[in-house]
This record gives structure tokens, sequence and C-alpha cells, in this order.
């Protein structure tokens, strides 16, 4: 969402009126620049594939999300 | 019994669609693992459905198709899942497989009788009353399923007890008393021997080689002190090897699957998968040059003369019940020293939170991300392993995630924006399975903090003001028209 969107989103709460945001499910779960690795759904919400190691999904997250000075937290 | 020869192929993942579409000439089967196509309505109820389109995608492809199941196994005493059996039949029938395949593991237990789930393949008890258990539920499999049926050599990371066979003599038995297949996982097999169980080639000679249809092979990595089976990479060179001075000596080999885990793919490149398969093809093309005419059961049929105790200090049932009970952390002690004292319990135990944390973040990506930099790693990561001492652990990502953000709900954690999260969340799933639009109140600009969460970071301004985030639905889930590219991104 470009900046000017984002502001013209909030002027409109800021009027008092409720903001209705429609957003088509086939898009809902692309605010994401992030990893297109799983695209199906059994992928996200399926059984996992088998394996006997380890699932890396979640080391992956953790190396992925940074705090507010944009340093990543998993150190 | 004999199997067709199939050739060369792949685990199905929608992941690899573009390797098969681009490299046609090398994939001459794919191998579908039957539950990770299936879908549940209702995170919290039992109900599954086969996914229409998913289904439909796989058939589309010109090659043969295998079933591969990973739910469903029969090395244990409890038998497999009645519910499974149509859902299975289903897509035998749909995708017209030769063969059926399953673990000759199990991954049921109970504790304080409740029965449950262990979310791993475990290595079933290699004596004379585990060999009965085993052949028993192969037996009833069988008698349920429309196709032939070949059971997996698994891999264990504990140490051998003394009371138990070896790993090939347990398979031996096995399928010689079951009368069914082998698929023989040679990585598992290359996994086992690197931990300091049995060897590849003592395996070999125990076991009945005329009954193998089908090889796996993929690549691991260590973890801690152990090699573990990641499918994560290339095909280690020596397995190559051994595969090349194995099949000819395999009279009924119908079919070699190279496994890989979707997640890994982006690290080791398509280029690398391409070369493996190259390389399997010349040895599946090479194998008729090469067959060895001298194929002997001869050791193996000794093997099977040999007695096997039948007194063991444990059952089966108990042996299930006191590993499982260990490696899902819910309870440090069992009467099984051995047991206990095993390193690998520690292994296998992070082995399943892997993939426990990993299912949390595929199905509630934003709350996790969210209570990740809210609440930091390690805060996370302990409000995680607090779930995993109360909640025993599911197959499906979207069941393990509702249980897991209940358990958030009631532990009433501050974070802002956590409850519209969650039901954002909530309601994007329900929507993708049923179609139907819903409407996700929030106290504040949903957008720029979702963009914010997308790329994995805090969200700089909260624009505060009444908001209504709407879903708007489509083809519910079952519907052949339903657009997968719902999730692709």
């Amino acid at each position: 969402m470009d900046s000017k969107a984002e502001a013209s989103s909030a002027l409109s709460a800021r009027a008092g009126h409720v903001v209705r945001i429609s957003v088509p499910v086939n898009v809902a779960n692309d605010f994401t620049l992030f990893t297109n690795m799983l695209k199906d759904l059994g992928g996200r919400l399926g059984c996992k594939q088998c394996i006997s190691g380890a699932a890396c999904f979640f080391d992956l997250e953790k190396d992925y999300v940074v705090n507010e000075k944009g340093q990543i937290l998993n150190r | 019994m004999s199997v067709p020869e199939l050739g060369i192929g792949l685990t199905y993942h929608p992941v690899l669609d573009r390797v098969i579409e681009e490299h046609p000439g090398l994939i001459q089967v794919l191998e579908i693992e039957p539950q990770t196509h299936w879908v549940k309505p209702d995170p919290l109820s039992h109900v599954c459905l086969v996914d229409k389109l998913a289904l439909k995608t796989i058939q589309s492809y010109p090659c043969h198709k295998l079933m591969h199941s990973i739910g469903f196994p029969v090395g244990g005493s409890r038998l497999p899942d009645e519910i499974q059996y149509d859902l299975h039949r289903e897509m035998i029938d749909a995708l017209q497989v030769p063969w059926m395949s399953e673990h000759l593991s199990f991954n049921k237990a109970a504790y304080n009788n409740h029965e449950y789930l262990t979310g791993f393949m475990l290595p079933p008890l290699q004596t004379r009353d585990g060999i009965k258990a085993a052949v028993r539920s192969i037996e009833v499999m069988k008698s349920k399923i429309p196709v032939p049926l070949a059971v997996e050599t698994g891999v264990n990371y504990l140490r051998r007890l003394p009371t138990q066979i070896s790993d090939g003599k347990f398979l031996a038995h096995v399928t010689e008393e079951a009368d069914c297949g082998i698929l023989l996982d040679l990585h598992n097999l290359l996994t086992n021997q690197i931990n300091g169980r049995q060897t590849i080639d003592e395996f070999l000679s125990e076991i009945p080689l005329d009954r193998v249809w089908e090889l796996h092979v993929a690549g691991g990595k260590m973890r801690g002190n152990y090699y573990i089976d990641s499918h994560s990479g290339k095909v280690p060179e020596q397995l190559l090897e051994k595969a090349e001075k194995l099949i000819p000596r395999l009279p009924n080999l119908g079919a070699i699957i190279f496994e890989m885990f979707p997640d890994y793919v982006a690290g080791i490149g398509i280029e690398s998968v391409r070369k493996d398969l190259q390389h399997l093809n010349r040895i599946w093309d090479n194998r008729h040059k090469k067959r060895s005419a001298n194929y002997q059961r001869s050791k193996h049929e000794n093997i099977l003369q040999d007695k096997i105790g039948t007194i063991s200090a444990i059952t089966p049932i108990e042996w299930e019940n006191h590993l499982a009970a260990l490696v899902t952390s819910q309870t440090e002690l069992t009467p099984v020293s051995a047991l206990n004292e095993d390193p690998a319990i520690e292994l296998i135990r992070g082995l399943i939170q892997s993939f426990r944390a990993s299912m949390v973040s595929e199905s509630f990506r934003y709350t996790a991300r969210l209570l990740m930099i809210s609440l930091g790693i390690e805060e996370y990561e302990k409000l995680l392993s607090d779930f995993w001492k109360e909640r025993t652990p599911e197959p499906f990502a979207s069941s393990e995630g509702e249980n897991f953000v209940r358990y958030v709900e009631s532990r009433n954690i501050d974070v802002f924006g956590l409850s519209e999260t969650i039901a954002f969340e909530r309601a994007y799933i329900q929507t993708l399975m049923d179609g139907k639009d819903r409407i996700v109140p929030f106290s504040f600009d949903p957008l720029s903090f979702m963009k914010a969460l997308g790329d994995g970071r805090v969200p700089q301004k909260i624009y505060e003001g009444n908001y209504e985030l709407a879903l708007e639905g489509g083809e519910p889930l079952d519907s052949p028209i339903f657009h997968h590219q719902a999730v692709i991104h």
C-alpha cells in the first residue's frame, strides 16, 4: 500500500466515517512481500509433507521479522 | 508379485509445477501424498475433503501417478483410522494408481487415557509382538484398498534396545508374513547408518529384494550430532552410487522417487533438482543392461528361519505410549530407562516442535509475526512451548493454528492489534473454505498495519478510527472452480 492511499484511508476515518476496505479473498493474503514458496492451500492449511527431519518455515520466519530499527530479531 | 515399470518421479507439491512442466522428459511419475491435498472445512472437526482443484491439476499431468500415504501408518498396534479409507479410495480411483505405500511406523498413542496423534512417524517395537502388530495393520489395510500395498522402511534415530531385532530382519519378517511390497527409502537407510544403527549393506542383505517395488532418494543435513532426513537438498553422491549398484538387483522395481521438501526448493534451486533427475534417469535407463542374473534369496531366507525371542519386557502398545509421551513432551520419565536416557529423544522433540511452530506460522502468519515482533523471539518461543505442553499435535496446519490462537486468547496477552489480527486471519481461512463474504471490524487502519506485518516489521504509525475489512469470498473450497491463486504470494 502506498503512502498516499494510507493517508487517504486514515483521513476518511478521522472524519468520523466507517471506512470499509474491500479485499477480495484472492488478494487478502498478499499484503506481504515475503516468499512465494508456499503457494497452495494444502501447503498453508493442510497436512505437512512427509519427512523425518525438521520443518524450516518457522526458522525462515524468525529470520524475517525485524525490530523498529530494522534489525533482525532472531539473534 | 510384480508391478508395472513406471520410471523416475518426484513427490508432488505445487511448488514443483514449474519443474514438472519444464522437464516432461525427466519425470515419468508423480507421487502424491494424499493427505497434503485434503482440507478441513472446519479446523476443529474431523471431516476432511479432497481438494478437487489440486486433484484436477495432478490429473492434468500426462505421467503416471503413485500414492504415498503419510497419515495412516501400519507399523503400530493401533489400526489406521477408518475415516481415511474413503478419501484414499477416491484418490486411488481418480489418479489410477497401480500401487500405494504407507509407513512401517506409528503415529498414534495414548497418555492418561487420552488418545492422540504424535505429529511424527515414530519407529515401532522390533520384537515378535511388534511384527505381529504390524502384520495385523497391513492385512487390514490391504483388505480395504483396491490396489497392492507397499510399506516404507523408516528412519530411526533411537539406539536399538538389546531385546529388539535388527531393522532389516524386522522388515523381512513383516513383509513376508503380511505378503506386501517394500518401498525402500535409501535416504532413510543412509540416515540410520550415519547415526549408528544398521549399515545399508547389512540391511539390504537381510531383506527380500524381490519385494522392493519402489525406491526413495533424498538429501539431508546435520542437526547437532545427528544426520537428519530433512529432504533438504541434493541427493548425496554416495547414495546415487549405492542406488546404481542396487537397482540391477531389484527384479520388481517399478519407480524411483526423488523427495524434496518444498520449503527448501528455493534454497537449492531448480537446476540442482534437474541434475539429480537427469542422473536418476540415466541409472533407470541402464537398469536392464546391468541386471544381475543371480538374484538370491538365500541369506534372507535364512534370516526368516532365525528364531525371534518371544519374551520382551515391553509390549508394542506400552512402547508406543512411552515413546510418544516422551517426544511430545508430556512426560520426562517412563518405565523404560533406555528410552529416557536416549539422546535422540531430545532430537525428535525438537523435530516435532519445528513442525508445530511452522504450522502455526503458515496458518496464522500475521498473528505469529505480531507476537514475535511484540514479545521478542524468546518470549514467543516460550509461549509456543507452554502451548505444546497443553495440546498434543494436529496433522493439519489449520487445526494446529486454531488451537494455538485459542490458547493465546486464553492467556489475555496484551499486544496492540492482536485480537483484530486473529479475527482477520480466522475470517480469511473461513472465507477460503466456504467462499462466504466476511467483515472484520478494526479500531485502526488495517491496511497499513497488515502491510507492516507483511514486511516483517513493527507498524510505524497507527491510524485510529472505525474500519471494516471486507473479505469478498469466491467459490467454496470443494468447488472445482475455486481459485488456488488465492494464496499465491
